[in-house]
């Protein structure tokens, strides 16, 4: 059963990302072993959930998710409002309060919101 | 026996008609491709139904042009093959349009003919279940069309519709006359309005202050198929704007669709109405709406006009959206400080709701949280990720009742043409100042849903409506 929009698909397909989308009452898709900054990081390779709301992509994702949970390597501490749980799926996963009031519907998509972790990442590093 | 419409937007029927019309006085002919909205249950039918949506226009290769004249128009199917790989690859039916430029009013014998051989070619291309569809524009301006099935089988589409700045229905069948009820209505229109609004489903979403007298007014003026949409229950505070209902309603906790459905039954009108408790995108509710020819949308739900915004352009379903804004002035000022009604009309080519800013994606959200995960809403609540409920609205039902008159005026207008002017697709009434608005609004760059056509006409996909449910 397909979950994501047409163009969020083709353009992960087309970026060559492997993500996996899951159906339930709570809907989202899972980017396993997403590459996290070199370095920066207790982990080199995380999963990271993005939750998707009804009414997406037209409604914005809000947060996102990882798994295992991350730390900094600088001070071993989770990095600024990452230390909050999230149960999804029979696993515990660390919630990241990134919220995002610039979401423009009609226009933005899955590539908006991994821009946004990418973002995310770097600046907690 | 499956039962079949067919739908067009006024810009692909006008560049349908451009390419048919080619030469004066020689038939032309043309491919057309559609995508399918299969309907489970027709509400008002009971039956399962298939509308075509009109997808893309293709003109005949000049290259695969043989002949024409006054009577007859041949080509090669080079060009019928080519389309039949892309039919399968993007689930695609594949019509021929052709004209009669002096008539008959119908399909020639050469025409069965033809067709038989293509719908030959064409299921042993792409396999026994193909569908070819046929359709005809002849002389007066007509349309009519048909569906051809393994291995002769041809079906007349029970309608064609053309959509736009006017709703054109075209049957192949002439109308039955119109009830002498209506006779001062006939007065003022004539009897094609009738005979129009008989033959429409109208969706009405939301069956409160606006809604309620909307399903009021569309059944007086003669709809004839009506589905009402609604989840909640009469309440004591709603008996001010309510139309039709009463206290009793209330003490029972009667279903605000079931009201409509019953007081419509009551005028003794003829109409099929149907009631319907749920959200807009409830999937029990989402056959019914893919059913509708046209949807009123009175709700001020922001996830219900989300799903129905999408649904306009998908379809080519006419969306009257409605909004009313009631605004008490802030002390130390007294008084009113907005009155003011909406009513916008969506449908490809015009600008979405969301490109017009009438949506509040956020509370979209909130709303659709609030209803499917009450526990993590409070949660999100507490954390301020979420605003929240805010005050009731101020509603009057004088102000409520005239909303629902101009969306529905409307509706009048885009079947008969009543204005000395085009207002274009949405209009503001400021009752403060008396002042009449046509509003205008461009599509945001590159918006999915209106600044492209990726949608317009998809119909059926998964997931519905390319969008998480």
């Amino acid at each position: 059963m397909a979950v994501l929009p047409i163009r969020d698909r083709n353009y992960l397909t087309e970026r060559g990302l492997a993500f996996e989308e899951v159906d339930g009452s709570e809907k989202g898709v899972i980017f396993r072993d997403y590459v996290l900054p070199v370095g920066r990081f207790d982990q080199a390779k995380a999963d990271i959930l993005v939750l998707l709301p009804p009414g997406y992509p037209d409604v914005r994702p809000d947060m996102f998710f990882a798994m295992p949970w991350i730390k900094l390597s600088r001070s071993s501490q989770y990095p600024r409002a990452a230390d909050q749980a999230h149960d999804y799926q029979g696993r515990r996963w660390q919630r990241w309060s990134r919220h995002n009031d610039q979401w423009r519907p009609g226009v933005d998509g899955i590539w908006t919101m991994l821009r946004r972790i990418d973002t995310a990442l770097e600046a907690a590093a | 026996m499956t039962n079949f419409n067919i739908v067009f937007i006024e810009q692909q029927e006008a560049d349908l008609r451009d390419l048919l019309h080619e030469t004066k006085d020689v038939e032309g002919a043309a491919y057309v491709l559609l995508r399918e909205c299969k309907i489970t249950i027709d509400p008002w039918e009971r039956r399962s139904r298939t509308k075509f949506v009109v997808r893309e226009i293709v003109p005949i290769a000049a290259e695969h042009r043989v002949s024409s004249s006054g009577q007859h128009v041949s080509w090669d199917t080079g060009g019928f093959v080519a389309l039949l790989q892309r039919c399968q690859r993007e689930e695609l039916v594949l019509a021929i349009a052709h004209c009669h430029p002096h008539g008959p009013r119908d399909f020639s014998e050469q025409d069965d003919r033809n067709e038989a051989e293509l719908l030959r070619t064409a299921c042993n291309r792409n396999g026994p279940a193909t569908k070819l569809v046929s359709i005809l524009f002849y002389d007066d301006g007509g349309i009519r069309a048909r569906v051809w099935q393994y291995p002769k089988h041809k079906e007349d589409c029970k309608s064609v519709a053309v959509l736009g700045e006017r709703l054109r229905f075209h049957f192949p069948t002439a109308p039955s006359p119109a009830s002498e009820v209506f006779a001062r209505q006939v007065l003022a229109f004539g009897p094609s309005l009738m005979s129009q609004l008989k033959a429409l489903r109208v969706g009405i979403i939301g069956a409160g202050g606006t809604g309620s007298a909307t399903a009021m007014l569309a059944a007086r003026a003669g709809a004839a198929q009506i589905l009402v949409v609604d989840d909640d229950i009469v309440e004591p505070t709603n008996l001010n704007r309510l139309h039709g209902a009463n206290q009793s309603d209330a003490d029972a906790m009667m279903s605000k669709a079931d009201v409509a459905a019953r007081e419509i039954a009551r005028m003794g009108l003829g109409v099929r109405v149907v009631p319907l408790k749920g959200w807009a995108n409830a999937p029990h509710v989402q056959d019914a709406l893919k059913s509708c020819d046209i949807i009123f949308c009175c709700t001020d739900d922001n996830s219900g006009r989300i799903f129905l915004n999408r649904l306009a352009y998908f379809y080519f379903i006419p969306v009257i959206d409605m909004g009313l804004a009631m605004a008490v002035a802030k002390p130390p000022a007294v008084g009113m400080a907005d009155i003011s009604a909406r009513v916008t009309t969506i449908l490809p080519p015009e600008t979405c709701l969301l490109c017009r800013d009438v949506v509040d994606t956020d509370l979209a959200r909130e709303e659709d949280l609030r209803r499917r995960n009450p526990i993590e809403y409070d949660r999100q609540k507490r954390e301020a990720y979420v605003r929240g409920e805010g005050n009731p609205n101020p509603a009057v039902v004088t102000f409520t009742t005239e909303v629902a008159c101009m969306a529905v005026n409307e509706l009048l207008n885009r079947i008969v043409g009543y204005r000395k002017r085009e207002m274009g697709s949405e209009h503001r009434r400021r009752f403060l100042f008396c002042e009449d608005r046509a509003t205008s609004a461009s599509p945001r760059n590159s918006c999915s849903i209106c600044a492209s056509k990726l949608y317009w006409g998809m119909a059926d996909v998964e997931p519905f409506l390319d969008l998480v449910g």
